[in-house]
């Protein structure tokens, strides 16, 4: 997996294939290599849906091996979101397939004027690229289902819904799952739209007559990913309450931690709770039954399992298990206590292509604009629909909570660079806070190698009861962060990492042992800290200054209840943290 | 949100006891209950760490190991023993959890400055009396205590109750052998038709076969 594969959309004559060996870009994988190809050759300051910008697609390191966990796919471009960098993760089967294809990484470049919409065929035999005008408007679903026609169903594909063709700053990419349905996203800073503005609906991928990636020492590997494996497994988190709950199985506890943005972030405890939480969630898929239901991976190789399926009360497919931001967001946030109407509106999101923890920001921003009631989940659907259909006022909600808080005049809107911020509200959990407003991503939850931080040791060890500390933990976590996104691997495998030194050394020997490489925790620090630093020139080139990295007002001003906390990080130290 | 029942101890009339006889495989159906949070009859004015192995019953091992998360009054708890449970205090214990999240809200979490403003502060405060104590048991703890919880008793809001089995009625008619309202057998069918007192508290037990 070493060599970059180049479409040119805007080429003379029409899109233009180059493979090219990575040269400087040797070695990188996932958000390292996204970030490091944006941040050398888009100008900082181009359009975000213009011919400049590029689209980078980029498996991890360990994509395509026997190395379990290993199936995140990088998407990274500049964000018509944010205006700064992004790089938007998910699972599914793309990442491993395109892996195997032999890629480090898919770049679309340019950008065509002839009003075409293009589908991308790629195999062990090469790269077709073809208009296709009967895709247009299609919502994933249908897209997928109409590929699968064409192709099989022994593909994966990588789509995008309308709302990446109208260019949204909500759209997100999806990638099909072990189902082939249109179920993983990519989700955050507007990706989606990107993808529209290159003209490309869909990238299929078809890795029949691939192998398994195969190591520079293969015994060493398998050694070194049986460890990984009994690791994961035998912790309490990913072996256990992940399989069990899904990631929702944080509802109940930030909930009673007073820390669940409620309301559009007006209270921090949410009264319908216990009807939307992880455990109630797992009973009814389990009592409905049908596969995958409460426990299912998102791709081949993931033995965690943090997935399922739900199906309706009659047993129809609705949607994959909606994650605990989206049960959040379209939930406790819009006062909607109903797993149903959350279902429908995850497979809305996925189905028209949207970013579900910008779309259900958006409406409760809408809700308090009194476009619907807080707790009305069909005025919830209908507001979704509206942006599915591309109506005046679904333009304005699909371009995000920042837009549609100005348009609506409202002043809580929670955003940091334009962007939505996850379910938990950083005035309970101020360290979040801290992360949230200095994220070179904008408002940002997937700090969840957070963990790693500790063991890596990075930034040196720091006083974790002094408050000051909060600055230096939020750095260390960004690099730890930074790092671990690079290799592919899934978020959740943090906490066997962090309670199990043994567990992140495995990590760091199948690296070794498949590239014949001798790094240590420090050098993947190292990697933490450049990916960290071509980020933040880039947002630097772009026009960002410390003023964009802060919260909105608001968190400041309004105590949240049950613990009326403000946020109180000062900006000095806010400012802090970048500096190492 | 947990049930209002703190101020159940203003009735004078004696609180209804319901015992239920049923088959060990329905204990799920109960986790309902510690979502939302059962009252339980402790020693107050003690440390959580005394609560949680002197009246639960838990091995100090257990909570060292399997309790990863607890709150006292939704703050975060990094000591059990040096912090004091009052009277109708609310104690909620979670195992391990996934994210940053989990991982800052643990006990003695490396990361327990990342929500200073909300870890409790702890206390030596002691005056050991008889009170209850609002407790919610989430994810798998419920799994692993919460039978054993409620073969001791629990108290809830009769509404609650009420709520309860009506949602549950036809998981306790397959498995749920014989009701004792006040040592009185009742049918099982009936029990839905039973005033509760919606306010105040109803004594539950369930003996698990
Ligand atoms: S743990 Fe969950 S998110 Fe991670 S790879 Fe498995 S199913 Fe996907």
């Amino acid at each position: 997996m070493d060599q970059l594969l180049r479409i040119d959309m805007g080429a003379q004559g029409g899109p233009k294939v180059t493979v090219t060996e990575p040269g400087e870009y040797e070695g990188l994988g996932g958000r390292a290599l996204t970030s490091a190809i944006i941040s050398k050759e888009v100008p900082p300051l181009c359009h975000p849906l213009g011919a400049d910008n590029k689209l980078v697609i980029a498996p991890g390191l360990l994509s395509g091996t026997a190395a379990a966990m290993s199936g995140r796919l990088s998407i990274g471009c500049k964000s018509p979101l944010t205006g700064g960098i992004k790089e938007a993760n998910a699972g599914g089967q793309p990442s491993q397939m395109i892996a195997r294809l032999g890629y480090a990484a898919i770049v679309l470049e340019g950008k065509p004027e002839d009003g075409s919409l293009y589908k991308i065929f790629i195999n062990k035999d090469g790269v077709k690229i073809i208009p296709d005008g009967s895709l247009k408007m299609l919502g994933n679903y249908d897209l997928v289902d109409k590929l699968k026609g064409e192709y099989g169903d022994k593909i994966g594909v990588i789509s995008i819904g309308p709302a990446g063709e109208m260019k949204m700053s909500a759209a997100s990419i999806a990638c099909t799952d072990m189902e082939v349905r249109p179920t993983r996203h990519a989700g955050r800073g507007g990706v989606g739209a990107v993808m529209g503005a290159k003209a490309v609906k869909a990238i299929i991928i078809d890795d029949a007559g691939m192998k398994m990636r195969s190591p520079k020492d293969s015994k060493a590997f398998q050694e070194a990913n049986k460890k990984w494996v009994e690791g994961i497994r035998k912790h309490p988190v990913t072996g256990q309450g992940l399989p069990t709950y899904g990631t929702n199985i944080l509802t109940n506890v930030i909930n009673e931690a007073g820390g669940y943005p409620t309301h559009n972030f007006m209270w921090g405890r949410f009264e319908g709770c216990t009807k939307i939480s992880g455990e109630t969630q797992a009973e009814l898929e389990n009592a409905r039954g049908g596969e995958g239901s409460a426990t299912h991976g998102c791709h081949r190789g993931c033995i965690i399992r943090c997935s399922g399926t739900f199906y309706d009360k009659d047993g129809q497919y609705i949607t994959k298990q909606p994650e605990y931001e989206t049960v959040w967001s379209h939930g406790g946030n819009c006062g909607i206590d109903d797993l149903d109407a959350i279902a429908m509106l995850d497979r809305l999101d996925d189905d028209f292509g949207l970013d579900t923890i910008e779309m259900g920001a958006t409406v409760g921003v809408a809700m308090e604009a009194g476009l619907a009631k807080f707790g009305d989940t069909q005025g919830a659907i209908n507001l979704v629909k509206e942006v599915g259909k591309g109506t005046p006022l679904g333009r304005i909600l699909g371009n995000g909570a920042a837009v549609t808080g100005k348009v609506f005049g409202i002043e809580r809107v929670p955003v940091v660079k334009g962007q939505a911020m996850p379910a938990y509200d950083p005035r309970t959990v101020q360290g979040i806070g801290v992360t949230y407003a200095t994220s070179t991503m904008g408002a940002d939850h997937t700090a969840g190698y957070a963990v790693t931080a500790n063991i890596l040791g990075v930034g040196g060890k720091v006083d974790p009861l002094k408050p000051e500390g909060q600055a230096e933990l939020s750095r260390n976590l960004q690099i730890a962060t930074a790092a671990v996104d690079s290799t592919g691997m899934c978020l959740f495998v943090a906490f066997a990492v962090l309670d199990q030194p043994e567990t992140f050394q495995s990590l760091i020997d199948m690296i070794n042992s498949f590239y014949g490489l001798k790094l240590t925790a420090d050098d993947v620090t190292a990697l933490g800290k450049s990916v960290l630093k071509n980020e933040k020139d880039f947002n630097l080139r772009a026009g960002f200054t410390s003023k964009h990295d802060r919260l909105p007002e608001f968190f400041k001003k309004e105590p949240l209840p049950p613990h009326d906390i403000v946020f109180n990080v000062s900006d000095k130290d806010l400012d802090s943290v970048f500096n190492w | 949100m947990a049930p209002d029942i703190a101020k159940d101890h203003t009735r004078t009339a004696p609180e209804p006891h319901l015992v239920l006889h049923t088959n060990s495989d329905l204990a799920i159906i109960f986790h309902d209950l510690f979502q939302e949070g059962v009252l339980v009859d402790a020693k107050v004015g003690t440390t959580v760490q005394t609560f949680l192995c002197e009246v639960l019953g838990l091995t100090p091992q257990y909570v060292e190991e399997r309790i990863q998360t607890i709150f006292l009054n939704g703050k975060a708890v990094d000591d059990p023993l040096s912090a004091v449970i009052a009277d109708h205090a609310a104690i909620a214990l979670s195992a391990a959890m996934p994210g940053l999240l989990g991982a800052t809200l643990r006990k003695g979490s490396y990361y327990a400055a990342m929500r200073g403003e909300i870890s409790h502060e702890g206390e030596n405060n002691l005056h050991p009396h008889e009170g209850k104590v609002l407790l919610k048991l989430f994810n798998l703890i419920p799994g692993e205590i919460g039978s054993f919880i409620l073969g001791r008793g629990v108290w809830l809001k009769g509404d609650s109750l009420k709520k309860f089995l009506e949602k549950r009625l036809l998981r306790l008619l397959e498995g749920c052998l014989r009701a004792d309202i006040d040592g009185k057998s009742v049918d099982l069918k009936k029990l839905l038709q039973q005033e509760w007192p919606a306010d105040a508290a109803v004594f539950l037990r369930v003996c698990f076969l």
